[in-house]
Order: C-alpha cells, then sequence, then structure tokens
C-alpha cells in the first residue's frame, strides 16, 4: 500500500516536471531585455530571414537589412543582393519597390496587408514593459542553451492569422538575436538577427528612396 | 350552485382561461401591426420573408482581446457542432487555410457571374506561356517581397483569382469598394458565428423557444468552463440573437403580458369590489364570468383573426376593465329589486346592450386608424364586449339573483365631496386651462416623439446583442437593408441598375453617405450565357495550368485553390446546359450567395445597403424607393407613422368630434348641457397637456390613438352625470351618491385594465395604457366631483 502511493507520488511529481513550463510568463526577462532597449532612438539590424510556407515546397530564405527611426515613426526593410526589394514606411504610407524591373506600389500603412506578424517588425520593437505589455501576452518564457524564448500572442490586430510570436534574446546581455513567428495556416517564419546596431546613422535619404525610373503597379 | 366553495368556482374559470391562453396562436412578427403601403413596412415584410431564416440563431462573442475571440469562437463553433441534434450547421469567421479549400466554388462562380471583359482577359493570361510567366511572377514576389498577407495570399493563389474584387470593384459594391466584414469587428474583438437550428419547426414561436431553452444551457456551461481555463480575470461575453431569439423572446413576453395584465386586473377589480360591495361569493362568480368571457373571446378571436399580435395581448385586461361593469350594473339591479333573473335580464338587458354596442363602436372606430395592430386589438374589444353583455345577463345573472335572498347590508365606502366646494370648482375652472397655455409657451408643445418604434420590447437581451452586432461591425451602425424584386433573374438584374441610379441620385443630393449593391452577386443570366464559352475552353487547361504551378515550386495545398476553381468552372459549364443560371456550389459559395439573393414564392429578390446622412429623415426613402425596390428603415419608420397618425387625427377624429357635438345636441336639446359637457372635455385635455409637458408621459404614434376612447368614455361619465342631475334637480349628493358611485367603480375598473399594461413589454403597448388609464381617471375625477358644481353654476342654481 505505502509503495504504491509512493509510486503514484513519484508519477506526480515527474508529470509536474514534464509538463510545467519552465518559468513559465516570467516576466523578470522581459523586463532586464526592455532595459536595454531605454535611450534608443534607432536601430539597425542585419537579418537572415526563413520562411516556411504550406504552400511552398521548399523554403525561401534571404538576408536583409531592416533600419528603424523610432523619433519619426519610419522604417526601411530591404532583402537580397543585389537589393531585391526595399520596403519603407514613412507616418501612415508604405511604399514597396522592386529594382529589378523597376517597379513600385504604394499602399496605406495597416490597409489589411500588412499583418500576420510582419506589422510588428513593421512597427519596431516594443522599448519599455507598458509599451510591452499593451502589445503582447506573454506564454511563457523558456532558457534554451544561451538564450531566452519569450514566447508571445501579439494583441489586436497584429495578431490576426499568427499563432505565435516568440522573441529570442541572449542569456546574458539580454540583446535580441532573432524573432520565430508561427502563423495558424502552420507557415513560419525565423528571423535571425547577425548583427544589431543599436542608435545607428539614419538619414531621412534612407526612407525617401529615389523612384526615378520606376513605374507604378499593384503587387 | 351558491353551495360551491369560491376557491372551486374561481379555479374552474381561470383554468379554463389560461387554455386558452396558452391555445392562443401570437405571431411575433412586428411589421404585420403596421400600415402595410409603407415602403418602410413592405421593406421589413421583403426582408423577413426573402432573406431572415427562420432557424438562424446569431452567437456574438466580446472580449478584450482579438486572440480570446478567435479561441472562444474555435471551441464555442466546436462545442455547438457537437450537437446535431439542435445544430444542422455553424458557420464562423474562415480562415485562410479554410477560404482556400472552400474558397473556390464561389471565386469560379464570381467570375463567370461578372461581365465578359475580364474573364476573356483571365482567359488571356491563362494561355500556355502567359501562365508560366504569371506563375513565375507570383513566386518572385514571395520569395523577395515583404512577407505581408498578400504574400500569404500569392502563395495559395499564384494566378491572382481572388482579385476579382478589384477587376469588379466599382461594380462589386458601387462606390464603396471594401465592405464589411459580415463576421468579425475590425479590431477582431468582436466576432460572430452562424448557427443553422434544426429538429423544430422555427415558425412556430413556442417551439424555437423550447430549442433556444436548451441551446441556453449548452452555451452557458460552455462559458464557464471555458472561462475556468483561462486566466481569472477574463472578460468574455456571449450573446444569442437572429430570428429564433426574437421570436421566443417576443412570443414569450406576449404571453407574459397577457398573462400578468389579466390578473393583475382581476385582482385590483376583486379588491375594488370588496372594498365596495364586501361579499366573496358573488365575487368568485363575477372573476370566474369574467374568466370565460376572455376564454370565449380568446377563442372566437383565434378563430376569426388567426394569429393575435403583440398588441392583441393588451386588448385582455381592458376588456376585463369594460366587461365587470355589466356584472356590477346587474348585480346591484338584483341586490336593489329582488328580481328573478328573466325579469333582471328584462330590466337592465336593454340598457347594457346598448351600452356594450356603443363601446364596441368606439373600439370599431380604431379600425379607421393605419395601425394594422391597434385595428385588431380594437376589433377584439368589441367582440369582447359583446360577448361581455351577453355572458354577464345569461351567466351570471341567474346566478347573482340567488344572492338577493340574503339582503345585503349597506357596507363599504360612500363617497363625500371630497372639499370640492363651488368656489374650488370655479377656480379650478379657470386655472387649469391657463395653467396649460402657460405650460406650452413656457415648456414646449406636446408633440408626437419622433423616434418611437411602437413594437419594440423593453428589456430584451436578444436586441441588445443585436445592436451590440451592428454597433461592433464597421459600417453596420445605422445601415438600412434595402430589397430589390422581380419575377425573374433578367428582370431583378434590370431592377438592380434602377435601383442604383435611385440610390446614386441620393447620393448626389447628399441624402445618403454609403451604399452597397450585391451586383456580382446576384445571378446574371446575360453573363453566364455570354461566359460559357469562355470557362469551357479554360476547363481544357486545367491539367497544363496544374502542373506549371507544381513546376515552379508550389506544393499541392499552393496548387489547391487553382484546381477547385477550375473544377468548379466544369460543373457551372454543365450547369449551364439546362438552367438561365448556375448556382453557386460549395458551402462558402452558397452561404454567400443565399445572404444577398433569394427565389420564394416566384418572386427574386436581392440584398442591398444603404446609409442615410438622416436616418429619421422620409426624403431619402422617397428617393429611394419604387414599386420593386424597399427599405427596411426602423429610423424612418417612426418619422412614417407620425405622419400617417397626424393624418388619421385630421380624418378620423375631427369629423368624429363633429358628430360627437351634433349627437350631444340632440341628447340633451340644451346649449347649457352642450356646453359644458364640451367644456368638461376641453378641461381634461388641458389637464393632459400640463401632464405631457411636466410629467414624463409622452405621445407617440401609438398612444395617441387612444384618444378617442378617452374622448368618448369622458362624454359617456359626462352625460351619465348631466342626466342623474337633471333627475335630482341639480342635488350634488344625491347625484354622487347615486350615478357618481357606479362612475367611480366603472372609471377605476377601466383604469385598471389599461394601467394593468403599463409593465406591458412593448414600449407602445405600455404608453397606451398609461394615458388612458391617466385618462379615465381624470374623466371619472371631473364629472364625479366637478361637473356637478359646474353643472350647478351654468343652471344658475343658488344654495
Amino acid at each position: 500500500m505505502r509503495s504504491s502511493y509512493l509510486f503514484a507520488a513519484l508519477w506526480g511529481s515527474l508529470a509536474l516536471m514534464v509538463f510545467s513550463p519552465l518559468h513559465a510568463a516570467d516576466l523578470s526577462v522581459v523586463e532586464k531585455w526592455m532595459a536595454t532597449n531605454s535611450g534608443v532612438s534607432s536601430v539597425k539590424i542585419s537579418f537572415a530571414q526563413t520562411r516556411t510556407m504550406r504552400s511552398i515546397k521548399v523554403p525561401i530564405r534571404q538576408n536583409g537589412t531592416l533600419w528603424m527611426d523610432y523619433g519619426r515613426n519610419r522604417f526601411r526593410w530591404e532583402t537580397g543582393i543585389p537589393t531585391q526589394t526595399i520596403v519603407t514606411k514613412q507616418g501612415s504610407k508604405l511604399l514597396i519597390m522592386r529594382p529589378i524591373g523597376k517597379k513600385y506600389e504604394r499602399r496605406p500603412f495597416g490597409s489589411g496587408g500588412d499583418n500576420q506578424g510582419m506589422s510588428v517588425m513593421a512597427g519596431g520593437f516594443p522599448r519599455s514593459m507598458s509599451e510591452f505589455k499593451r502589445k503582447y501576452r506573454v506564454i511563457s518564457t523558456e532558457k534554451r542553451n544561451n538564450t531566452y524564448r519569450i514566447v508571445t500572442q501579439p494583441l489586436g490586430s497584429s495578431g490576426k492569422g499568427v499563432s505565435q510570436f516568440t522573441f529570442v534574446v541572449q542569456a546574458s546581455g539580454y540583446r535580441m538575436l532573432g524573432i520565430e513567428i508561427d502563423l495558424k495556416d502552420g507557415s513560419s517564419i525565423n528571423t535571425v538577427f547577425n548583427r544589431v546596431e543599436l542608435n545607428a546613422s539614419v538619414p531621412s535619404s534612407l526612407f525617401s528612396p529615389d523612384l526615378t525610373g520606376y513605374k507604378e503597379t499593384k503587387f | 350552485m351558491t353551495r360551491i366553495p369560491p376557491f372551486i368556482v374561481v379555479s374552474v374559470f381561470a383554468a379554463l382561461a389560461a387554455f386558452s391562453v396558452f391555445n392562443v396562436k401570437f405571431s411575433a412578427n412586428l411589421y404585420e401591426m403596421l400600415p402595410e403601403d409603407l415602403p418602410e413596412v413592405q421593406g421589413m415584410d421583403q426582408l423577413n420573408r426573402y432573406f431572415n431564416r427562420d432557424g438562424q440563431l446569431i452567437v456574438t462573442v466580446k472580449a478584450e482581446e482579438a486572440y480570446v475571440v478567435n479561441e472562444a469562437v474555435d471551441s464555442l463553433s466546436e462545442k455547438l457542432e457537437s450537437h446535431p441534434e439542435l445544430f444542422s450547421d455553424v458557420y464562423r469567421e474562415l480562415s485562410l487555410t479554410e477560404l482556400v479549400t472552400e474558397g473556390g466554388g464561389l471565386l469560379a462562380w464570381l467570375w463567370l457571374n461578372g461581365p465578359a471583359e475580364p474573364l476573356l482577359e483571365l482567359a488571356g493570361q491563362l494561355e500556355e506561356g502567359s501562365s508560366a510567366k504569371k506563375i513565375a511572377t507570383a513566386m518572385e514576389s514571395i520569395q523577395s517581397g515583404f512577407f505581408d498577407q498578400s504574400a500569404v495570399i500569392s502563395s495559395y493563389d499564384p494566378l491572382g483569382f481572388s482579385k476579382i474584387g478589384e477587376t469588379l470593384g466599382s461594380e462589386l459594391e458601387g462606390d464603396d469598394a471594401a465592405g464589411p466584414d459580415p463576421m468579425a469587428s475590425e479590431d477582431g474583438t468582436f466576432q460572430v458565428i452562424y448557427v443553422e437550428g434544426s429538429g423544430v419547426d422555427f415558425s412556430n414561436y413556442r417551439e424555437a423557444a423550447q430549442w433556444l431553452k436548451e441551446v441556453r444551457p449548452i452555451v452557458h456551461q460552455w462559458e464557464e468552463e471555458w472561462l475556468s481555463s483561462q486566466a481569472p480575470d477574463t472578460f468574455l461575453e456571449i450573446g444569442l440573437t437572429g430570428t429564433p431569439a426574437f421570436m421566443a423572446e417576443v412570443g414569450a413576453e406576449m404571453e407574459k403580458d397577457m398573462t400578468i395584465s389579466v390578473f393583475a386586473t382581476m385582482i385590483l377589480i376583486s379588491i375594488l369590489f370588496w372594498v365596495m360591495h364586501r361579499r366573496s361569493k358573488p365575487l368568485a362568480w363575477l372573476v370566474s364570468s369574467m374568466f370565460a368571457i376572455l376564454a370565449i373571446t380568446l377563442g372566437l378571436g383565434g378563430f376569426i383573426f388567426g394569429d393575435l399580435s403583440v398588441m392583441s395581448a393588451g386588448f385582455a385586461a381592458i376588456l376585463m376593465g369594460l366587461a365587470v361593469d355589466y356584472g356590477i350594473v346587474i348585480y346591484r339591479e338584483a341586490m336593489d329589486s329582488g328580481l328573478k333573473a328573466p325579469e333582471l335580464r328584462r330590466a337592465v338587458g336593454p340598457g347594457i346592450l346598448w351600452a356594450a354596442a356603443t363601446t364596441a363602436v368606439v373600439f370599431l372606430s380604431l379600425n379607421f386608424s393605419s395601425m394594422r395592430g391597434l385595428s385588431e386589438m380594437g376589433n377584439l374589444v368589441a367582440i369582447g364586449v359583446v360577448i361581455g353583455a351577453l355572458v354577464m345577463l345569461f351567466f351570471f345573472a341567474p346566478v347573482a339573483v340567488l344572492f338577493n335572498s340574503d339582503p345585503i347590508e349597506r357596507k363599504g365606502v360612500q363617497l363625500s365631496g371630497g372639499g370640492v366646494t363651488s368656489r374650488f370648482a370655479g377656480i379650478i375652472a379657470m386655472a387649469i386651462p391657463v395653467v396649460a397655455v402657460a405650460s406650452v409657451i413656457v415648456g414646449d408643445m406636446p408633440k408626437l416623439e419622433a423616434n418611437f418604434h411602437p413594437f419594440r420590447i423593453r428589456e430584451s437581451p436578444s436586441m441588445k446583442s443585436w445592436q451590440q452586432l451592428q454597433h461592433e461591425l464597421r459600417g453596420r451602425e445605422n445601415s438600412v437593408p434595402t430589397v430589390v424584386t422581380a419575377t425573374n433573374a433578367v428582370e431583378l438584374v434590370e431592377n438592380l441598375e434602377a435601383a442604383k441610379q435611385h440610390i446614386e441620385a441620393a447620393k448626389d443630393k447628399g441624402l445618403l453617405s454609403r451604399a452597397v449593391l450585391p451586383m456580382s452577386f446576384i445571378p446574371n443570366p446575360e453573363h453566364q450565357r455570354e461566359n460559357r464559352k469562355t470557362i469551357q475552353a479554360l476547363s481544357n487547361e486545367k491539367e497544363r495550368v496544374i502542373a506549371e504551378i507544381g513546376k515552379a515550386g508550389f506544393s499541392e495545398e499552393g496548387a489547391q485553390l487553382t484546381e477547385t476553381i477550375f473544377q468548379a468552372w466544369e460543373s457551372y459549364a454543365a450547369q449551364l446546359e439546362h438552367q438561365a443560371y448556375a448556382n453557386p456550389e460549395g458551402r462558402l459559395a452558397e452561404w454567400s450567395i443565399n445572404r444577398l439573393f433569394s427565389v420564394k414564392d416566384g418572386v427574386f429578390a436581392a440584398l442591398a445597403t444603404v446609409k442615410p446622412v438622416e436616418p429619421l429623415d422620409r426624403a431619402w426613402v422617397v428617393e429611394v424607393c419604387d414599386e420593386n425596390t424597399t427599405v427596411a428603415s426602423l429610423g424612418s419608420l417612426g418619422t412614417a407613422l407620425n405622419e400617417r397618425i397626424r393624418e388619421d387625427l385630421v380624418r378620423v377624429f375631427l369629423p368624429m368630434m363633429g358628430l360627437l357635438v351634433l349627437m350631444l345636441a340632440v341628447v340633451f336639446r340644451s346649449w347649457r348641457d352642450l356646453l359644458l359637457s364640451l367644456f368638461s372635455l376641453v378641461f381634461v385635455t388641458a389637464v393632459m397637456v400640463i401632464l405631457t409637458v411636466w410629467t414624463p408621459m409622452k405621445w407617440n404614434s401609438f398612444n395617441v390613438c387612444g384618444l378617442p376612447l378617452l374622448f368618448g368614455t369622458g362624454l359617456d361619465f359626462g352625460i351619465h352625470m348631466i342626466f342623474a342631475l337633471r333627475r335630482c334637480s341639480g342635488d350634488v349628493t344625491k347625484a354622487r351618491h347615486g350615478i357618481g358611485k357606479a362612475l367611480v367603480f366603472c372609471g377605476t375598473s377601466s383604469a385598471i385594465g389599461f394601467g394593468s399594461l403599463a409593465t406591458a413589454s412593448a414600449y407602445g403597448l405600455a404608453s397606451l395604457g398609461v394615458v388612458c388609464a391617466v385618462g379615465i381617471l381624470i374623466n371619472m375625477l371631473v364629472a364625479v366631483w366637478l361637473m356637478p358644481r359646474w353643472y350647478r353654476w351654468v343652471h344658475r342654481i343658488s344654495n
């Protein structure tokens, strides 16, 4: 009788160890990460992105650079070598350019085509705890190797079509290393930050690319 | 008979009345009570007939965050689907994957149903050589582009079939390219689930109510379980609305109104009888007689009119208040005279029958009103009072005479003068009209409430959920469903074009801010015939195009939508061999088209939406509506009803007043009594004006129809009092103790009957009850306490 109780207790504790998320919703990690962002007015990120889509046979990989100017609410996103696509946002306008083919499209930001989690990148990463809490619900935080994985659910319209949004930050310095977006249709986007430059120089010309010779179209 | 215990007598007849109430078929269709020639009423009728699904329940889900709503809707939909005995289908906002698997049939149909040019252009893009290029461009855009929703859509739709909205944009929705999402709010914190009920006849509100009774615990239990699995402060609000919820609610409220008002009237009248006569056995038989009257009238009313409306629920209480008066006359006469039943009938019968006939005529005059609901109520009361007179004469009278062997003591209240002196009566006669005029100058001229809906149910949870739905779904607020009808599909397209012209003109005049016309969602036989060859030719390209998609790097999922579209075209081409137009295939296509297009009883109907700048105004209704186009506008309906009632008052009320003055002149043959009678009406009107200006009591298109009833009772009471005063040479005390006591009983019992409607669910009925109860009480007070003093003054009778 006693041994069966012992056996049950052992199974119970084992089950707890297996099924309880480690450090569930531990916001101290987020607080430390946010602390690294205070005073940041601009950022330049060199990234490598892998898109695994249900509708495409092989994953798509691309390298690119993202510039963000928090002060003036604008960004520039560029991929490919040579550059294949440039996306800039100034205020409420989004400009999409394809240097190969010399075509561009203007569309209002937030017109329904910029969700699926990418608006999180376009809108800039949170820089304070209050901003973070306003935009994300933390599902769990988990330490894996030398990183913390902050698994969240974006709130509001950014969460449309997204099942999970994971921030990956350094375990030691709490700098952001990348993001992983899992979409509801089973697709995913994994972005690894190769180099992050805080308070980088962001000249205005970056956000107002020259459209000479470009033709307007609808992509 | 007198030995039967009173409670047994009452119980037997109450059971009979209750059986009759619960066997009445109430109609929950509120528009059936309104003037049928108004385009707003026709619009509501057509909307209900062609587009409302009796069994479609709408479940609304509201939370503070979109993800909570998504998770809740997923879980609730699953729960509902696990009850096939109650639900045949559950529709919720589709995910992208579901849209891909289910949207092919709809897209294929929209291309087929649209004009030939865009389809020919698409066919050109699908030709060998062109299609591969288009697919490659899509792949390049997905690989190198900004990863947004359009990239995800392109990955499932590399040939851009879903861009049909851009191609047909202007035709699809008039000038408004993007229609509101019918399933979710813009911020995602509100979603709706459409549930098709099964297992019962939803046209019967009692069955719908029973079905809903089984549904509510399921939803409630799910809500409790789901919330217990969430964070403690999670907010979630579930609402049930749609036709079954409305029907169950309206039906239940009507039964409740009738039961409560009848029982309240019975109890109050019994108390009044006890106070005035202090006898329990005759009271039991009197109450039983009233239950019998109610049972017979309900049976006869149901036989003559079929389903009774929400307004008719109020007739029973009014009838009780009126019919009891005949019983009282019989009882008093039996007690005072000691006559046997046949002699008693001969003595009081003619008076009672004439009184019943006069009351019936007053209530029948409500047929001149444009309100069909009010006419029906008037007819029921008219039938009821005649039945009431007969029941009292032939059922109650034989019982009443059995009590006259037991002489009654002179118990009960005796009326006093109430401190009303000649001086007081004179001052008040001058002061009240002056105060009324001053109130109108200082306050506000009494007018009909502008935004009044007589049949709106108070405290309606399903109406609250419906209003929340209108508020949350972008662009729905103040949007008015517009129904276009025709006798065939070709004519419907033509009528829609004509409606479009009217709507454009209204927009140009600044009367409408927005309009959504479902042109592309309505079968267009001409377009489909023209496009048939193109889709047949395209069907032959299916294998090649699918192979090209696979070759470009798209997976099977990436080719699925294209494959479904080609399959649907094959099927539509086959349908067109035998039919004038192809019907959309697939669950999503059928659901989407059936919301906007309907064929029933040989009528083809399309549903558009317009958004008036001034919803209460009627100028836009006149501009948009014609013999084929109607609007289901509640906003302008209030204005239309007010206009109609004003016309009714001029057309019916003024001639009626002229006739009454003539009748009074003949009855009194005395200009002094005629003047006195008319002045009492002016006095009562002045009191009502003061009350309207300084109390919450307001006039509306429904209760204003009670004016003829008030004037009728006012004149009636006045005639009785003036003749009594003539008989006793102006002796105020004598008249008050004789006819005065009878008038107090009749006035109070009628006021109780009307007043019991104050708690009715329908605003119109409740306001009618309050106004009539107040008016009758004022009539009674004036006739019993003021008129005798004025009579003496007019006839210069000194003390």
